[in-house]
């Protein structure tokens, strides 16, 4: 199966005040397409800076990142965000909706940077919407909606572009168990039925549980892996 | 009470190098607003303290009835003579009256700026100087009677071209060389020529005087007296009035119109600042929303925290007033104007500079009041909880 | 647009703040529509003068005999002459005092450049002798329209017969002029002169001289004086260009204090403008990191920044100018008939171009700051909280 991700000896630090920490130490990692891989680790381990590689919203200060055949280190600015609307979906642990916007509004938000109609957009949120189930509350605004709901809707807008790859932060972090669960549920739906590959930082053992596989971090080195059937 | 006011007004000051920026937006908004308007009006009072000046009191002043001032007015010597004889006027010791008629005449003159305009040229009688105690010569020489010399005011010397002792004047009989410099107290004759008056009206070929001034007679009633016996004599259709009330007369639809540009205009730009002052503070209010909602758990009264928020609008609205007024009185104090004929130094006054504080002060009020009962609201559980 | 959405939601955030924020640049804009208008209408008056024009006055002030209307004519460069005489008059009441100017109807023709009346009205002037053409403002002022009678009165004794009263007749109201901005009454200076004191009979206060360009008017201007100067009268004449200039600095600087204040105006604003956007950006730096994720470029979001700052300037801007239009026609309205007076503000196209402008340029100003710290977002670190 072709790689939907690759890193190749990426080095990644960053300032912290006036010391400069190191994050990713040479770090080789290889996703298969259609995966669905847990980041594991304790916090500042490095987990969420791997996402931003693979998102294309930070650059490696060495090695290669590959995603979907692209090498992310050759695309200016401009370039990796087009890149970015097609072929990555973003899920936040806070959700990061819109507020004054209701759902719907929420959701299309990816489409306004294609050349879509506003016909055809609306057509594709709609059907973004009935896919994680809340087709009936397209009008809302966040702010009357429930943690569970919010989150939907920002998975809907995930994949309203339909891109390959989703990227998740914490997805569950904020929602209680019985919500979390099903969030999880509709996440290895679209992994199972939809190929889309999904890469989902988590310090939840039960939240990594529902993955494929599962990959640890400690202070930017590759520790553990352990693969489910 | 006082205490907790004065308490959390500190608080209040900590936390005000977080919210800089908006706070400089009520600083800066009232030091517009205050530097433009105390300009602005230190030209009337400029204007007003300088026409004020040449009016004193204790002297009269009479001219045509139904003309706009002195310049378009017009007295026979017949008249003129009516006019000295009566009752009010005082006496020099010799028994003549310290009054005499004087005259106007324009002649062009170019401004050091290089623009043509005109000024007057008044004709000094024999009472002239006596009848201005604040008249005096601060260079060269007070002009010989009868003779075709004339002096120059101060400020007229600072204004207009052509105006050094030893320059001339031309009139239609020949040269008329300046001979000295004087002064009176910075009034608005020191934008004057000063000339002895018969030889100047034969100069020109004027017949009739412009006006008669006199030196009441000391004590109380002698205008009243001076007023009625002119307004009483059908052979007069004149005007009597102290100098100080002509002049007050005379500057005051300027002054007037003065002070209502400089009042609209500081008006509307107050009631920007105002809008300004309410942005501010009901984001300082929401800004620190939790921190109040916290001294108010802590038991702190509405009122102080209220309070509080006012005086914060006011202490910024007073730096901002105190910058404008500074601004205002570095530009403009002491500046020269020539507004036509009048050459006057524009003021900033203590008073103006009060005037700016009062409504710094009321738009400050005005912009802390609805964010103050707002913070005096805030439902303190909501607050505490919000992130 | 199809962003327009996104950015009117987050406009509508803080209504407060919007609501603030659009009064605060409406007001700042009234003022400076009325100022630069009013320095518009100023440069106007001056700019409709005609150059090749010069006033001739008697040097050292008094009247001008009528003689010298055909001696002037003779100079050469001067095309036409207009010899002109005040009366001061009131009407019914002391404190109006109304300004009549008696032209001289054989030859109205440089003075009737600063009028509105047609050369049709200024033939009936000619044939009625006792007739007046009465400006709109006066006419509101004095509730006069044509045909009525017009008496007004002296104080000084100002006819042959020792009246003071004279009898006029509206011929017409005619719009006000650009010039006389504050009302004009128009009237025959024969009927003035032969009603008038002997002994004051043959005079004009003045003389409007029209030469055939600018540079003649000057050299015409000079001739004459020089050709009266050992005459019983002297002359000085000053080119238009001269009285306003003259004009324009002897009251105040009008485009130094017009300019000034309506900086001051904007300068406050901006202050006002620029804390709002940078505050409602700072608030919603999630939010940009989020749409850069989503993939807007840097571009695409400073965008955002800058439009979400231009609608409400453009907005107030429009409202503003909207307000002083207002007011600046009820200026004339607003002033007494004897106080000093300002010509209304003048609200150009120009004038309006230059408001837009500014609007512009405070909503640039007021963006570019917080705009470029959005480019500069370090996506990664807010998104992490960093």
């Amino acid at each position: 199966m072709a790689s939907a991700v690759s890193l190749k000896h990426v080095v990644k630090s960053y300032r912290r005040g006036r010391e400069k920490v190191e994050v990713l130490h040479a770090l080789d990692l290889d996703i298969p397409e259609g995966e669905f891989l847990a980041l594991m680790g304790p916090s500042d381990s490095g987990k969420t800076t791997i996402l931003n590689l693979i998102g294309g919203l930070d650059r490696a200060d060495s090695g290669e990142v590959i995603v979907g055949g692209e090498n992310l280190q050759s695309l200016s600015g401009g370039q990796l965000a087009k890149w970015r609307t097609r072929h990555v979906g973003f899920i936040f642990q806070f959700y990061n909706l819109m507020p004054m916007l209701s759902a719907a509004a929420n959701v299309e938000l990816p489409l306004l940077l294609t050349n879509l109609s506003k016909a055809e957009r609306r057509k594709h949120v709609a059907v973004a919407l009935e896919m994680v189930g809340l087709s009936d509350r397209e009008a809302h605004k966040p702010g009357e909606m429930s943690g569970g709901q919010q989150q939907r809707v920002g998975i809907a807008r995930a994949i309203v572009a339909d891109p390959t790859l989703l990227l998740c932060d914490e997805p569950t972090g904020d929602l209680d168990r019985k919500t979390a669960d099903e969030i999880l549920d509709l996440l290895r739906e679209l992994n199972r039925h939809h190929n889309k590959t999904i890469v989902m930082v988590t310090h939840d053992p039960k939240a990594a549980d529902h993955a494929a596989r599962q990959l640890h971090f400690d202070k930017g080195r590759l520790t553990e892996a352990r693969v489910l059937a | 009470m006082l205490r907790q006011i004065a308490a959390v007004t500190l608080l209040n000051f900590k936390s005000l190098p977080n919210r800089l920026w908006p706070s400089l937006v009520i600083v800066v908004g009232m030091a517009c607003v205050i530097a433009v308007l105390i300009s602005m009006l230190s030209l009337t009072t400029g204007y007003v303290e300088s026409e004020m000046k040449a009016g004193d009191p204790g002297r009269a002043i009479v001219i045509a009835d139904g003309v706009e001032n002195e310049n378009a007015s017009s007295l026979t010597r017949d008249q003129a003579n009516m006019i000295m004889d009566a009752p009010g006027i005082k006496k020099d010791a010799d028994g003549s009256v310290v009054a005499e008629s004087e005259v106007m005449v324009g002649a062009p003159v170019t401004r050091k700026t290089g623009i043509r305009t005109y000024l007057l040229i008044r004709g000094f009688g024999s009472k002239g100087v006596e009848l201005r105690p604040e008249f005096k010569i601060i260079a060269g020489r007070m002009f010989h009677p009868g003779a075709q010399e004339m002096i120059i005011g101060k400020a007229g010397q600072d204004q207009f071209a052509g105006m050094a002792i030893g320059d001339k004047i031309i009139l239609p009989n020949g040269q008329w060389p300046i001979v000295g410099v004087f002064s009176t107290n910075g009034d608005i004759l020191e934008g004057e020529l000063l000339a002895d008056r018969d030889t100047l009206m034969a100069a020109v070929k004027r017949t009739a005087f412009n006006s008669v001034l006199a030196r009441l007679a000391p004590g109380p009633g002698a205008m009243e007296l001076l007023k009625n016996a002119l307004t009483g004599n059908p052979a007069l259709s004149v005007i009597a009035e102290r100098h100080s009330t002509y002049y007050e007369h005379f500057s005051a639809p300027n002054a007037i119109l003065f002070s209502a540009v400089a009042y609209v205009v500081g008006g509307i730009m107050a009631l920007g600042a105002l809008f300004g002052a309410l942005n501010t503070m009901y984001a300082a209010v929401s800004a620190r929303s939790r921190e109040i909602a916290t001294l108010r758990a802590i038991g702190f009264g509405a009122l102080p925290v209220a309070v509080s928020v006012v005086t914060e609008s006011l202490l910024l609205a007073l730096s901002g007033a105190l910058i404008g007024s500074a601004i205002a009185w570095l530009l403009f104090n002491g500046s020269q104007k020539a507004y036509f004929n009048n050459v006057f130094d524009l003021k900033v006054t203590p008073g103006l500079i009060g005037l700016g504080f009062a409504w710094a002060l009321a738009v400050a009020l005005l912009g802390g009041l609805l964010p103050s009962i707002r913070a005096a609201r805030l439902p303190i559980v909501d607050a505490l909880r919000a992130t | 647009m199809k962003y327009f959405p996104l950015v009117w939601a987050a406009l509508w955030r803080k209504p407060t703040r919007l609501i603030l924020t659009l009064l605060s640049v409406s007001v700042a804009f009234t003022l400076f529509g009325v100022m630069i208008g009013f320095n518009a209408s100023v440069q106007n008056v001056i700019a409709l003068s005609p150059m090749n024009r010069a006033g001739t006055g008697a040097r050292f002030g008094g009247p001008l005999p009528y003689a010298y209307k055909d001696q002037i004519l003779k100079i050469p460069g001067v095309t036409k002459v207009t010899g002109f005489a005040g009366l001061p008059g009131y009407y019914r009441d002391k404190k109006n005092n109304v300004p009549i100017l008696m032209v001289d109807p054989d030859a109205p023709d440089v003075i009737a450049l600063d009028f509105t009346l047609t050369q049709a009205q200024w033939a009936q002037l000619a044939q009625t002798r006792d007739g007046v053409f009465v400006s709109q403002l006066e006419a509101q002022r004095y509730g006069l329209k044509t045909g009525d009678q017009f008496p007004v009165l002296t104080t000084a004794v100002t006819r042959q017969d020792g009246g003071k009263a004279w009898a006029f007749k509206v011929l017409g109201v005619v719009p006000d002029s650009t010039y006389f901005f504050n009302g004009i009454i128009v009237g025959n200076y024969k009927f003035l002169d032969e009603t008038r004191p002997l002994a004051q009979r043959g005079t004009v206060g003045g003389y409007q001289v029209l030469s055939t360009s600018e540079d003649r008017a000057e050299s015409a201007a000079k001739d004459i004086d020089a050709h009266f100067a050992n005459s019983a009268t002297p002359t000085n004449t000053m080119t238009q260009r001269d009285a306003s200039e003259a004009a324009a600095e002897a009251g105040i600087n009008v485009p130094f204090v017009t300019s000034v204040v309506a900086g001051a105006g904007l300068f406050m604003i901006l202050f006002l403008t620029g804390n709002g956007i940078a505050q409602s950006v700072r608030e919603r730096i999630p939010e940009f990191a989020m749409l850069k994720t989503l993939g807007f470029s840097d571009a695409g979001v400073m965008a955002l920044v800058f439009v979400e700052a231009a609608i409400p300037c453009l907005l107030g801007a429009a409202i503003g100018i909207a307000v002083s239009k207002l007011f600046a026609a009820q200026v004339p309205h607003l002033f007494p008939p004897n106080m000093p007076t300002v010509p209304a503000p003048y609200m150009s196209p120009a004038v309006l171009s230059l408001a837009f402008v500014f609007a512009v340029i405070v909503a640039f100003a007021s963006a570019v700051i917080p705009a470029l710290r959005i480019r500069r977002l370090d996506v990664a670190a807010a998104l992490t909280g960093r």
